[in-house]
Parts: C-alpha cells; sequence; structure tokens
C-alpha cells in the first residue's frame, strides 16, 4: 500500500517536474556505515530555504530541478547534491568526527584525536574571546576543564594567570605559553590572531616539552594564510567602555576622626592668631585621621580641611553632607579600543598572513593608557616540491603609562587601598581635584590639628595620605616593551616516509620604564629607571618518520633541542631625594643612587644565563582505527645544575583503545564513538640561574667600606634534579552520532625529591637549606561534557561544560619537617604548605571559646560552652596559630555556549569556584576604620553603637563571657569593637570564602547575509557585535565586601584589591 | 639508492647541527652559571661592616630589623614604649603589650652568621689566605677578637628579651639544623669568658679592616668588652652576687670608658639614605608620626625643671614638650600636637649611644651602694652625682647652677634609703630611647615605678618581662623549643621572668 502511495506521488511530483514548477522531493541521509542520520540539516544553495531529517533520517523539501542541496550532519562532512530528475535522494555522508578529528600536541603536532593516550582540551578562535578586552589566560576561564583562573583585577593592565591541574610545588605553578612553538610571555598573544588554544593539561603530554611544560602548556596556533582561497582583508574593529562594577558598600552616616565627639575649634591667643578669635567653637573634624568613625553626617556646619588652606576658601564653613558616590566620581569610564586588520593568501607553492592590530586602553583610574602595536607575518613557501621554508613572526610594541599600584603599600600609591581602608567618608571629590595650591604646594585631607598650633603651614602638612589626584597625576609609572617572538624554519620532505624540520626560534624583549614620586606630597621625592633585555635562542631539529604498513602505522621522531637564555638588566633609583622638584633623572639623586643588583621579580632579573641541551623522540605504533602506544624519551644537560650530576633522562608512555571499533550497528546511533586511554610519564626539572652555591648578598656601602651577607638558604653544592611521576587515564565518549561529547580524566602526579628551600631554624645561621626531599601529589579528575542540543536550518545551540577537581595535598616533606610556611599577613595569619594535608593551609588567630570545668579540671555541659571569652575590658581574647581550612577550591568550571539564529548568534560565557578561601585585607581595614556600612547599627540596647559607651553606646559582644564563665556585660566602643576586637580574631573575621560564578564574556551578533552585498560586492562578509566583558558577578561571598574572588592579587590573598570593572562595547569584523 | 642518499645526507646535517652549537661535551657549560654581577669572594672586612651595621646600632634600638628599618620601628622598638619612654599616636599598639612573639631569626643568619663565619674563616687554612687574608683585613687574632666582642655584645643583647636561646649548638651551618636553647646562666657565664678571652686575645698586628664602629682602635675594643662586662654583672645582683661582685671588680679593673670623649656611639651616615639614622627614616624620610615622648616622661621631669627634657622632646613653642598620654587606645594625630622626639635624636646622622660614661658611673654607684666596689655610700653619692653631670654634659645642657639645685631636690638627692631607686630612676632617664637597656634595668631591679598601660591589650594588666619567641621556632625546631619553655618555668609568653629577673 505505503508503495503504491509512493508511486503515485512521484507521478504527481513527476507531473509537477515537467511543468518545470517547485515540487516536494525526500530522502534518506545515512552516515558511511548506512546507519541513518536524524537531525542532520538540508538547505537550498544560495537560499535560506531548508528543513532538517526526522529522527529516522528521512526529510522533505521543496526544491525545484537544478536546486544545489547541502547536506550537513555533525560530525559529518558535508555534500551537496543537485537536484534532478528523481524526486527520492539517497545521501551517505562521510564521517569527519572521529576519522578527521585532530588535535594540536606537543610541538605543534597534529594527531588524530584516537592516537592521543592523555587530555587535551582545545578551543577554536570564535569560542575564546566572545568580548574582546580578555587576555589568553582569562580566555580560557571556564572553559577547559582542570583549569583554574588565578584573575587580575580587570582595572590594571595585568594579565591573568591559571594553574592546571592544581598546583605542583611548593609554590605556585604556572603553565607555559607557546606560540606556534616558541615558548614565550602571554602578553605576546593577540588574541585576535589566534586559530586555536590546546591546553596540555598533564607531563604526558608536555613530554616533549621536557621540565618547562611540568605545570601543562597552553599551545597557541596562528591563524594562517590558506593557499586554496583568494587573497582576503579581514578588518576587526572594536570600542569599549569599562566602569567600576564592584566597590565594598560604603556606610554615609559618619565623618572622618576617631571618636563620636564633634571636635571643635578652640581659640588659644597663646598659639593662634587673633584673627582667629571668631573661630572659636566652630566645627571641626578630626582631620589627621584616615577612619571613619567622627560625628554624625548631620548637615551641621563645619570646617572642612580645605578652609585651613589660605585662599578663598579659608575659613568658610559648609554643611557636612554625605557624599555617596565619592568613591565613585573618582573612577573614570575607561576606554579600549582594538583595532587589527589582517591580509591573508596563498597560491600553488605558498601561503602567507600578515596583519596588523593596536589596541589602544585607558583604565578606570586617572591618568593611565596603554598602547600596543602588533605586527604579524607567518607563511610558508616551497623551494621545490620537497623544501620548504616556514615563518611565524610577531613583532609588539607596548606603551604603558600609569600601571595602578597593589597590594597593602605604606607610600600610598595605591589610591583603592585608601578610599577602602583608610578613609574619611564624608570627603568630597570636587574639593580635592585641585590638588595643588595657588602658591605651587600640594594639598591633602589628611591634615594636622588647627587647636594645636597656629602655625597654617603646620596645620596643613599631610599626616597619612596625600591627595589620590596628586598620586594619579604625578606619580606613576610608565614602561615600554619590545618584543619580537617567532621562528623560521625548513621543512625537508626526504620522501614518502621521512620529513626533516629544523627551526630556529627567538624571543627577545627589550624592556625599560620609570617610576617616580613627585616633589611635594608626603613620600621624599625619588626616580627609579630600569632596562631589561632577555633573549632566548632555541635551535631545534627532527627526523620525522610515518609509516603504514597493511593494518600498522608508525610514528616516530627524534630531534636535538638548544636552548640559550640570557638576561641582563639594570635598575637603578635615586636616593635622598631630588636634587631640583620634579626632576626626574638619576642625575637628580642628592645621595649616591641606589643600583638594584638583587632579583627582583621574573621580569626584572638582573642576570641570568641558560644553557639546556636536550635529544629526545619518540615512536608511536597504530594498530588498524583501534589500538595506538607511544613511548617517548628525553634527555636534558642544563647549566643551572651542579656539573657533576647536570643531566637526566625522562620517559613516558601513553595508549589508546578505540572501543567503538569493535561494534557497529545500533549501538553505534547510541555510542558512536568510544576511546580509552592511559598514560605515564616522568618529568625532571632543574633549578633556577645560579642556585647551585651559597650566595653573597651586597649590603649597603657604610662611607666606602663595602658590606656583604653570607645568604641565608644553604647549599651544598650537590642538588639533584626534582622528579615528577605522573599518571592518568581516561575517556572519550560520543553520543547520537556525535551530538553529545563526554571526556573524563583522572590524574595523579607526585611531585617527588622536590628541590626544597627547607625552612630550618635560623639560629643554625641560615633560614632555609636547599635539599632533595618531599612529596606534593596532585590528583584530581576532569569531565567535559560537549553538545548540540538543538540544531535545525536556522536554530542551533552549541554548549560546552567544564568541571574539575583537584587536591594538591603534602604527602612529605624533609625529615622532621611537618610545616612549611608559604607565606604570611596581618595578625598572624599565615599559609602552609603541612604534611599530610591540603596545600595552602590558613593558621591564625580564632577567638577563645569557653569551655566550663569541673573541680578536677574535666569538660562539663554548660550553656555557655562555645561562647567567645572576653577579658575583664570586654575586648575577646584569642587563639593563636588555629588551623583555618585551605585555599584549594573543592571544583573549578565553568560553561560556554553560542546559540545561532538564522544570522545572529548569542555566545557567553560562565566560570566558578566552589569552595577556597582567601584573606582579604579590604574587608579587614574597611571595617576596622568605620568605612563599611557594616559598621553602622544598634547595639542590643537599642542604641546607636557609635555613641560613647557612657551615653548608651558601644557594643557588646554577643553570646560572650568572662574568663570564669559569667556572661559579659561590658560595652566596648565601636572602633574596639571593629578594629581591636575583629582583628584579635583575624583568621575567623577576615579569611573568606573564595568561590564565585561570574558571568564572564557575552556577545550578541549579527552576520549579514552575503546576498546583501550581491556576487559583485567588495564585501565578503559583515558581522556586527554587542560585546559585554565581566557584565556579572553572579554570586560571591566576597562580593559583599567589595572583593571579586575571582579577580584577587595572589592566589590566597589580597592587601588593598583594585576594583573590579564590567566592559561593554560594540565590534565589527568586514571580510573584502 | 636514492633514499639511502637522503638519510644520508639528513645523518651527515644532525652530526653537524650538533657540533655547530660549539661544545664538545653536551653537559659541559663552562661558567655559564656564575654570576658577574655579584661579588664571588666574601671578605672578611666586608662581612665584619655588615655585621655591625646589623647589630652593635641594632641592639640599641631594639630592633632585629637592620640598619634602615624605619616602619617596624613599631613592632620591634617597644622596649621603648615598655619603659614609657614613647606613647603612640594614631596606631597604638606595642604600648599596649599587643606583640607577644619577636622574631630573632635575622639577628642569627645576619650578623652572627657573618660573625661566626669570620671567626671560621680565620681558622681555616684555605679561607685564611683568600677570604681573610690578613693584608687586606687585619691580623688573624684581631679579626677574630673583634668578632667574638660584637657576637657576645649581640647574644647578650638577645638572651635579655628572650632568656634562654640557642647559643652553644648555633651558628653550626649545615652541621645542625635544630640547636638546642641554651640555659641563659650559662650564657652569661660563657660571656664573661669570650670577653676575657677577646681582649687578651688582641695583638699587635693590624686591627680588623671595615671596623665602622671603632675605626681599628683596638684599645677601645677592649674598653668596650670590659664596659659590656661591667654592666652585665650588675644584671647579677639577685641572682648570683658573688659572681656579678667578682666580674664587676674584674671589668673595672681591666679598663671601662672614664669620660664622655670614651663614649660608645655608633655614627649614623648624613646624606646616605642606606645608613640614616633610623628614627629620621621614621619621621622624616617616610613622614610616619606614630610616636611622641610620654606624658609619664614629661610628667617626671618637668616639675624637676631637668634641662634634658627640651633635649628629648620636641619644643612646641609655648607649651614647651608636651607629653602623649601613655598606654591609651585612642588615636591621636601628633604633629604639632603632641612632642616628637628631640631634634637631637633624629636627625639623619643622629648617632645611637651604646654604652655611655654616666651609664657606668651609675652602675659604679649602685656597685658602691652594694659594696661591690670600695668607697661605701660616699663614693656611691659622688658617682651618681658624677653620673648626672655627665649625662647632662653628654646631652649638652650642663649648668653649674642648675645642677646644683638639681642635684639638691629630694626628688633627686641622694640617699642610702632610697639609693637603688634613686640610681636607677636616673638612669632610666639618662638612657632615653635605649629602651632595651632600661627595660632589662627596670626587670632586675623595679625602678622606676611605673604604671601598666591602662588599655592593656596582653594578658595580663602589667609590663612585660620577657617576649616569647618567635612562631617559626616552635614548628621549626620543636622539640628544642619545647624544651626550652618547660625550662622557663612558666608559658611562653611576655610575663614569665627570666633567670636574672628576680621579685
Amino acid at each position: 500500500m505505503r508503495k503504491m502511495l509512493s508511486l503515485i506521488t512521484v507521478l504527481i511530483l513527476g507531473s509537477m517536474l515537467a511543468s518545470g514548477q517547485t515540487r516536494v522531493v525526500s530522502g534518506l541521509v545515512t552516515d558511511a556505515n548506512n546507519v541513518p542520520l536524524p537531525y542532520a540539516s538540508i538547505t537550498v544553495k544560495g537560499t535560506t530555504k531548508g528543513t532538517t531529517t526526522d529522527a529516522n533520517g528521512n526529510f522533505k523539501l521543496e526544491a525545484q530541478n537544478g536546486d544545489v542541496l547541502i547536506v550537513s550532519g555533525v560530525g559529518q562532512k558535508n555534500k551537496e547534491i543537485t537536484i534532478g530528475a528523481t524526486n527520492n535522494y539517497s545521501v551517505s555522508l562521510e564521517s569527519s568526527g572521529e576519522l578527521s578529528e585532530v588535535i594540536v600536541t606537543a610541538l605543534g603536532i597534529k594527531k588524530d584525536i584516537r592516537a592521543v593516550g592523555y587530555a587535551v582540551q582545545s578551543v577554536g578562535g570564535d569560542d575564546l574571546t566572545f568580548s574582546k578586552s580578555v587576555d589568553v589566560s582569562a580566555s580560557l576561564a571556564g572553559k577547559i576543564a582542570g583549569v583554574k583562573l588565578v584573575g587580575s583585577p580587570s582595572s590594571s593592565y595585568d594579565n591573568a594567570t591559571i594553574t592546571i591541574r592544581g598546583i605542583n610545588g611548593l609554590g605556585v605553578t604556572n603553565p607555559v605559553y607557546i606560540v606556534d612553538g616558541t615558548i614565550t610571555d602571554q602578553s605576546n598573544v593577540d588574541m585576535d590572531n589566534v586559530e586555536n588554544i590546546s591546553v596540555l593539561k598533564g607531563p604526558a603530554a608536555t613530554a616533549l616539552y621536557g621540565q618547562r611544560a611540568l605545570n601543562g602548556a597552553v599551545l597557541i596556533t596562528s591563524k594562517k594564510g590558506s593557499r586554496k582561497g583568494k587573497t582576503v582583508v579581514d578588518f576587526n574593529l572594536g570600542a569599549a567602555f569599562e566602569n567600576v562594577s564592584i566597590i565594598p558598600k560604603y556606610q554615609n552616616s559618619y565623618a572622618g576622626g576617631y571618636s563620636y565627639d564633634n571636635p571643635v575649634f578652640e581659640y588659644d591667643p597663646a598659639i593662634h592668631p587673633a584673627a582667629w578669635a571668631s573661630f572659636n567653637g566652630q566645627n571641626m573634624l578630626e582631620y589627621g585621621a584616615d577612619e571613619s568613625w567622627g560625628p554624625p553626617i548631620d548637615g551641621r556646619q563645619y570646617r572642612s580641611w580645605s578652609s585651613w588652606y589660605p585662599g578663598a576658601k579659608f575659613g568658610q564653613l559648609i554643611p557636612l553632607t554625605a557624599q555617596p558616590d565619592n568613591v565613585k566620581d573618582y573612577f573614570k569610564t575607561g576606554t579600549n579600543l582594538n583595532n587589527s586588520v589582517t591580509v591573508s593568501g596563498g597560491g600553488e607553492n605558498y601561503n602567507f598572513r600578515v596583519s596588523y592590530g593596536n589596541q589602544y586602553r585607558t583604565l578606570v583610574l586617572p591618568n593611565t593608557d596603554r598602547e600596543r602595536h602588533q605586527i604579524g607575518l607567518s607563511g610558508t613557501y616551497d623551494i621545490s616540491p620537497k623544501l620548504s621554508v616556514v615563518t611565524d613572526l610577531a613583532y609588539t610594541i607596548t606603551r604603558t603609562k600609569g600601571q595602578p599600584y597593589e597590594t597593602y603599600r605604606n607610600d600610598g600609591l595605591n589610591v583603592t587601598q585608601n578610599f577602602n581602608q583608610w578613609f574619611q567618608r564624608q570627603l568630597d571629590m570636587k574639593e580635592m581635584e585641585n590638588y595643588r595650591e595657588p602658591d605651587g604646594r600640594v594639598n591633602s585631607w589628611n591634615i594636622g590639628d588647627p587647636n594645636a598650633t597656629g602655625d597654617l603651614k603646620a596645620i596643613t602638612t599631610p599626616q597619612y595620605w596625600d591627595s589620590p589626584y596628586f598620586i594619579s597625576a604625578e606619580n606613576y609609572r610608565t614602561n615600554n616593551l619590545n618584543r619580537l617572538v617567532g621562528n623560521i624554519g625548513f621543512v625537508y620532505k626526504i620522501n614518502s616516509d621521512f620529513r626533516w624540520e629544523t627551526r630556529i626560534r627567538r624571543d627577545f624583549r627589550n624592556d625599560k620604564g620609570d617610576n617616580r614620586v613627585a616633589t611635594g606630597g608626603l613620600q621624599l621625592d625619588a626616580y627609579g629607571i630600569y632596562e631589561n633585555v632577555f633573549s632566548e635562542m632555541n635551535y631545534e631539529s627532527i627526523l620525522y618518520f610515518n609509516k603504514t604498513v597493511k593494518d600498522f602505522s608508525f610514528d616516530a621522531f627524534i630531534g636535538g633541542n638548544i636552548r640559550k637564555l640570557k638576561q641582563e638588566g639594570v635598575e637603578a633609583s635615586t636616593a635622598g631625594g631630588l636634587t631640583f622638584p620634579n626632576y626626574f633623572n638619576l642625575n637628580a639623586s642628592v645621595s649616591r643612587p641606589n643600583i638594584i643588583n638583587n632579583y627582583l621579580d621574573e621580569d626584572r632579573i638582573t642576570y641570568r644565563e641558560i644553557i639546556t641541551r636536550s635529544i629526545f623522540g619518540k615512536v608511536g605504533v597504530g594498530y588498524k582505527n583501534f589500538a595506538f602506544i607511544e613511548g617517548t624519551l628525553r634527555w636534558d644537560a642544563s647549566s643551572t645544575l651542579p656539573t657533576s650530576d647536570n643531566s637526566y633522562y625522562y620517559p613516558s608512555v601513553t595508549g589508546s583503545l578505540v572501543l567503538s571499533e569493535l561494534y557497529k550497528g545500533d549501538l553505534r546511533n547510541i555510542i558512536s564513538f568510544a576511546k580509552v586511554r592511559a598514560a605515564y610519564a616522568t618529568a625532571a626539572t632543574d633549578l633556577p640561574f645560579n642556585e647551585v652555591n651559597i650566595i653573597l648578598d651586597n649590603g649597603s656601602l657604610y662611607e666606602g667600606n663595602p658590606s656583604l651577607q653570607l645568604g641565608n638558604t644553604y647549599r651544598s653544592g650537590a642538588v639533584r634534579p626534582a622528579l615528577v611521576k605522573s599518571y592518568e587515564f581516561g575517556a572519550d565518549v560520543r553520543f547520537l552520532r556525535n551530538r553529545i561529547g563526554l571526556d573524563f580524566a583522572y590524574y595523579q602526579n607526585n611531585n617527588t625529591d622536590q628541590i626544597i628551600n627547607l625552612i630550618v631554624a635560623p639560629s643554625s645561621g641560615f633560614s632555609n637549606a636547599q635539599i632533595n626531599a618531599g612529596n606534593i601529589r596532585s590528583k584530581g579528575w576532569e569531565l567535559s561534557l560537549t553538545g548540540t542540543p538543538v540544531q535545525s536550518k536556522d536554530f542551533k545551540w552549541d554548549v560546552t561544560l567544564n568541571l574539575g577537581r583537584n587536591r594538591s595535598q603534602i604527602v612529605s616533606l624533609a625529615e622532621g619537617l611537618t610545616n612549611y610556611q608559604y607565606g604570611t599577613t596581618w595578625n598572624g595569619t599565615a599559609i602552609n604548605n603541612r604534611v599530610g594535608k591540603d596545600w595552602g593551609i590558613f593558621t591564625g588567630r580564632t577567638y577563645r571559646r569557653y569551655q566550663a570545668k569541673d573541680g578536677s579540671g574535666n569538660n562539663v555541659d554548660n550553656p555557655n560552652n562555645g561562647n567567645i571569652v572576653v577579658g575583664a575590658n570586654g575586648i575577646p581574647l584569642f587563639d593563636e596559630n588555629q588551623d583555618l581550612g585551605t585555599m584549594l577550591p573543592d571544583y573549578t568550571g565553568g560553561a560556554y555556549t553560542t546559540l545561532s539564529y538564522k544570522g545572529f548568534q548569542l555566545s557567553f560565557s560562565l566560570d566558578f569556584q566552589s569552595g577556597g578561601q582567601f584573606f582579604s585585607s579590604t574587608k579587614m581595614f574597611n571595617m576596622g576604620t568605620g568605612l563599611s556600612e557594616l559598621t553602622v547599627g544598634l547595639n542590643d540596647k537599642g542604641n546607636d553603637w557609635r555613641l560613647p559607651v557612657a551615653q548608651g553606646g558601644g557594643r557588646r559582644f554577643e553570646k560572650s563571657v568572662y574568663a570564669n564563665g559569667s556572661e559579659n556585660t561590658t560595652y566596648i566602643t565601636a572602633r574596639n569593637y571593629f578594629y581591636t576586637s575583629l582583628q584579635n580574631a583575624t583568621g575567623e573575621n577576615f579569611i573568606l570564602d573564595a568561590s564565585y560564578l561570574k558571568l564572564r564574556e557575552v556577545r550578541l551578533g549579527y552576520d549579514f547575509p552575503a546576498t546583501m552585498f550581491g556576487s559583485g560586492s567588495m564585501i565578503k562578509g559583515l558581522n556586527v557585535s554587542l560585546i559585554a566583558s565581566n557584565p556579572w558577578l553572579i554570586s560571591a561571598p566576597s562580593k559583599k565586601y567589595g572583593v571579586d574572588a575571582s579577580e584577587l592579587e595572589v592566589i590566597w590573598s589580597e592587601g588593598g584589591q583594585l576594583s573590579a570593572v564590567r566592559g561593554f562595547g560594540i565590534n565589527v569584523r568586514a571580510r573584502f | 639508492m636514492k633514499r639511502f642518499n637522503n638519510i644520508h645526507v639528513v645523518l651527515v646535517l644532525a652530526v653537524l647541527f650538533v657540533s655547530v652549537s660549539g661544545c664538545s661535551k653536551l653537559d659541559d657549560f663552562d661558567d655559564t652559571n656564575v654570576d658577574p654581577t655579584r661579588v664571588t669572594v666574601a671578605a672578611t672586612r666586608a662581612m665584619l661592616t655588615n655585621a655591625i651595621q646589623h647589630s652593635i646600632p641594632v641592639a640599641a634600638f631594639g630592633n632585629s630589623s637592620g640598619p634602615a628599618a624605619t616602619t617596624n620601628t613599631r613592632s620591634n622598638g617597644v622596649a621603648n614604649m615598655y619603659v614609657q619612654y614613647l606613647s603612640e599616636g594614631p596606631y597604638p599598639g606595642g604600648s599596649l603589650y599587643n606583640g607577644l612573639r619577636f622574631e630573632y631569626d635575622t639577628w642569627y643568619t645576619g650578623p652572627l652568621y657573618n660573625l661566626q663565619s669570620i671567626i671560621n674563616y680565620n681558622a681555616d687554612p684555605e679561607k685564611m689566605a683568600v677570604e681573610a687574608d690578613p693584608i687586606n683585613n687585619g691580623s688573624h687574632n684581631n679579626q677574630i677578637a673583634v668578632a667574638r666582642i660584637i657576637k657576645a655584645f649581640t647574644y647578650w643583647h638577645m638572651t635579655d628579651r628572650w632568656g634562654p636561646i640557642p647559643y652553644t649548638e648555633a651558628l653550626k651551618g649545615a652541621g645542625n639544623y635544630t640547636p638546642a636553647y641554651t640555659p641563659q646562666d650559662v650564657i652569661y657565664k660563657d660571656l664573661f669568658k669570650e670577653l676575657k678571652e677577646a681582649t687578651a686575645q688582641i695583638d699587635n698586628g693590624e686591627p680588623p679592616a671595615g671596623d665602622i664602629f671603632l675605626n681599628g682602635d683596638l684599645d677601645a675594643w677592649k674598653r668596650f668588652a670590659n664596659t659590656q662586662r661591667l654592666i652585665m654583672a650588675l644584671r647579677l645582683s639577685k641572682v648570683d652576687a658573688n659572681l656579678g661582685k667578682t666580674e664587676f671588680a674584674a671589668a673595672l679593673a681591666a679598663g671601662v670608658i672614664t669620660s664622655n670623649n670614651e663614649n660608645f656611639l655608633y655614627h649614623y651616615v648624613g646624606g646616605d639614605p642606606n645608613n640614616y639614622n633610623p628614627w629620621y627614616n621614621n619621621y622624616t624620610v617616610t613622614n610616619r608620626n606614630d610616636f611622641a615622648i610620654s606624658e609619664t616622661m614629661v610628667d617626671y621631669m618637668k616639675p624637676l625643671n631637668d634641662p634634658r627634657l627640651e633635649v628629648y622632646g620636641e619644643v612646641l613653642g609655648a607649651r614647651g614638650v608636651v607629653g602623649l598620654e601613655y598606654g591609651s587606645d585612642d588615636a591621636t594625630n601628633i604633629p604639632a600636637a603632641f612632642s616628637r622626639i628631640g631634634s637631637y635624636f633624629r636627625g639623619d646622622n643622629s648617632p645611637a649611644a651604646i654604652f655611655t660614661y654616666a651609664q657606668v658611673l651609675l652602675s659604679m654607684a649602685e656597685a658602691a651602694h652594694l659594696s661591690w666596689i670600695p668607697g661605701g655610700e660616699v663614693s656611691a653619692k659622688k658617682y651618681y652625682e658624677d653620673a648626672i653631670k655627665a649625662s647632662w654634659e653628654q646631652y649638652g645642657v650642663f649648668d653649674a647652677v642648675q645642677f646644683a639645685a638639681f642635684i639638691s631636690n629630694p626628688a633627686v638627692a641622694y640617699t642610702p634609703a632610697s639609693s637603688i631607686e634613686k640610681i636607677l630612676t636616673q638612669k632610666w632617664v639618662h638612657l632615653y630611647l635605649n629602651g632595651s637597656e632600661a627595660w632589662a634595668e627596670w626587670r632586675r631591679t623595679g625602678y622606676p615605678v611605673l604604671t601598666p598601660a591602662p588599655d592593656y591589650q596582653s594578658s595580663q594588666n602589667a609590663i612585660p618581662r620577657r617576649q616569647a619567641y618567635p612562631v617559626s621556632d616552635a614548628t621549626n625546631n620543636k622539640a628544642n623549643y619545647d624544651a626550652a619553655v618547660t625550662s622557663l618555668g612558666g608559658p611562653d609568653n611576655l610575663y614569665t621572668r627570666i633567670w636574672w629577673d628576680k621579685p
């Protein structure tokens, strides 16, 4: 019956065809194994018409003779069919999914995913940056399982960093960034040029890079020109604007000062000029206080700080009013302009791509700008059919002015710290903008006490803070960076089996800058300069072998590499002030300038030289498309190790089985691909430069006498390379015709025989001893889920979810050592690596809790047990060195997704961290100095706790007892409560949960259809997008204290966190 | 055949590649790992300079953070606040005894290990000729002797703060990473021995080079060692009077300071930011007006018309020297309202007094009173009055008429009945800003009588008698730390008395 109907249909359709009209055609889409493909899409070329197949792979569509149908399916190669006489078409698609799914692995080798025995995850260009402002690390946030973002404040020019698979040493371990095979710095990457990023997660994946990539590698592949296509020109124009999004919630009820009482000017004829007699009784503030425990802001007439500077305002009274937006008023709107032009193309024997990009960015802080120009060139040219010359080069010039100062500082250069930690809430920014008085002096809100003296100069001398406007306008730093990274190489195809590649790679950086402290402020004027030249050459030669013999494929190479690194720098600063005001020159130094010859940070090392010579090789064998095994071996000799023992070998073995090759038929419909993999690798690490022998440190010359101190780290001169042993297992499974993919990995790294600067009792004469010991084990799992839940002609939804968990644990340190202190901060708070515990255990002060005892000292039940114990003065007692948990997150991860509807795309990415902690100085002082809105409230008597205790104010610790167990009835001042008492339990009060969930990037774009421009138009494509970066910190416990936990200064703490910003912009991409 | 040739070419080129790199052996790097920006020979003269910079003046400031230490004066120079020389303005803390544990790490790893290395190098056959060569560094004996004296001075200062400290087993480098703590009585006895032996070791050879403290004056070094012995001996007045008496007399006989010209002053270098006086750094360079002279000090000195007061504190016009209330947790701004320390003490080159003639005379007055030296109360009175005169002269405020009135004021005038109180109170006044020494004398004698900070933030409403060990010792040297705490006979806090501190 059905056949009859079909026949009739055919006849009817046939008659329609004959009339040249549109008719309905039908068909069946199958894969290469003749399994029907559901949800494959069919479009009529050159039109917007189309449909999708049903659950059984069938489709129906209106078409006419000569129409070309494009048939596509997930994981399949597209196929075009032309409508002819028949009305029914069977379309068999070739799988593109696994058979041709390649991934970039170490040394830039593209490998079939089947043959990869370790975890590699990659993200393609469009998914990398939905919004334009992010750097490489931030662009990976949430997009790669197992990556933890260590953000940097979005209101600075810093790059974020990441850790991959947790922390693998006593210190924080970061991956290397490799651009087209050359190891370089992430700041050198122009995101517009990035084709693809592969993240190699473990030592097995990075074995061929050796020790440098021990903590993972971020492999960046640049876009290349195409040999086939015509020459195309791409423009990319972006403009974004950013504003401060997260600052602490301030109180606006109380003015600056140390106490509630309103200070009043008391005229004293003995010390004050007679003209001031009329000031007697005027309201003032404690101008010198950099806290806000002062009188209520109630509109009373008072003398602002500016009324003590000679001039029009002198002697004026103004109303004391709230300035809720004073901090916001200080920040500006930042601008981020990002433009690039690229020309790419090629011919039969060459391809090329040249690009120029520039970025101009100002921050929300005043007087900041950065200009960046980048020129890129890549290409290949076949000298002969066998020999090609290849190159990738990138030259970057970056000029930065006003990179914000961070951290807790005593020099006042971090203005955000000023606002959030030591400030007066009633200050009006408009009053401060003019930071220079007519006589040229720099003014400040933080002045002296007019009751103490009649000398205006003494009164108006700043106490602890300069005007923030003076700081940003005149106390800035600059940096000029020139960087060339690239390679030139030859590829020689010896025959069908052998290929020989030789490359010279260079990373060259010249970095110079200065910093200044202007004359007239609180700090002694000063000027410092530095210049640094970094150069790394790598000479690399590799012979590749590939051959397939019957069912076996062989894949091998042997190569060598010589790495030569040299860095030289000079850094000097004036001493004792400048000879003339604002004469910013070393020559202006009043005393002998300081020559800084110590290692400051990695970018500013004054001297180092490292040579590493390596020989490495690999043998891989595959059987059918089913089983793969691969082994690598690497030998390194390093100049930084003791000459007696400076070379070492390390191997890796990996394997994979493609289980889906074992079955066919219906199961393939459900589980379309399944691979299991396993890897074992070892890797060794050497030392930084010049760490074999005890160092001699220069001291400060005393009247021509040199001063020298023996270094504090004992070194025996016989340290060995550290060793990492790592294994991992994983599975890669795809479901429903590859529509859903699931990748799972479990790994464990044992970082043994670490080169530890063991902390020893300093009474030995040394604070540290360099030894080989310990085992830091990091283990965890990663899960990545990718899918296309919806795919129809017009609408497509792609989504990727990532989740990872890592535990880095201290299995052992050296013999007899159970704790390694990693860092310290306020009031005895420390972060430790402790044997048997997770990496990064916080220790510090907590409140002492009551425990009732009986006569013989045994614990007894008591309703007050667990309550805070206070001293006779009502201030809580505390216990030191209490365990406060770890900085390690429980889970990290994220998601990114793109929804496309016709020409529209909506993309966004989310990332999160669950668990883990950090120390917040901002919260500590924001509360301690009475700036936070949390410092305003009523005590348990119903009175304003900021009132003096004698007037019923003050606050007592609720549920607290004296040492004898009786209820605490002592009220203490609000300042004692929030400053002294909270800090007494610093650990309990200021170690915050670092969890966050952030919407990091959003992009809404529209592709103008090519038909719009007509076939003859110059314009080949146009996309306009609206973008947002950091639009929404959806949830974070630290948010209410004004700190974005995804942007911390360092991985475990912040000392004066810069504000987070939110950016919105527009981006236009055009192709010609 | 063609294919063979290709491989051949490759192999040749690979070999070439390796040899082009210019080395015969792949693991030979010559001196690549040597840093040309660093000194490679640890000349003992430079180590001595460094050790002096970080020990002798630092002891006077009770500060373990080196000569350029600035703001840390607050956390480390607390002895000046224990004895109420200074009050704190906006950020009270040290004066409320909120610091419990104090670091001594940099004493050991810095000056002490440098000094120990000087001693070791001068006895090591190889190093003797290079690092410690006598032509450039001074005779071996003199290098060792001076290093021993400075080491003894430094250890003495430390043991008076913490009590038992790593001593006998300390400074052995890799030989012992967990040195045991030595009881204080053993340390004291060994220090007497060291000082005696060191002065005897001084020979007629070249004095040590790099001696920025006494400029190679070996007689002065002997006098320095003997003066230390004298003052150390007096510490034993309650705990071992016999030994104290013997050592005191021996030190005096060996030769101590005999005039203000022989005062031991550490000279800071004006115009050299790396060698500024720390108070100058604190007040002037970094503009931190955290400290004012205390009301305690001003209230004592002002009624007596003591002319030193206007040296000790800043004169604020007609209001004179205005002291800041001591021991309050109220934050207060200082400039113009309260007197900072006097400009005599806070110039960029203001010297730090280590031992002074007046200090020696006051010690002799007490010794005479105790009959440790002959002369009885008559001599005690004379030493006492001479001491005050020497102190006034040292501060440049001596005036015969004013002096006569001062010493006849009943609050000052010597009487055998109130001898100790009078001597120690004047010593307290004289030792202004040498807080560590004044604090030791207060602990030993209980004078002057001081009222603890009302808003104390420690476990007891009392002035500290000790400082607790650094927190790192409890983790890095635990067994020995635990044993040391047991030997204290009380908790490791601010209030357990050390060996010579008896009620």
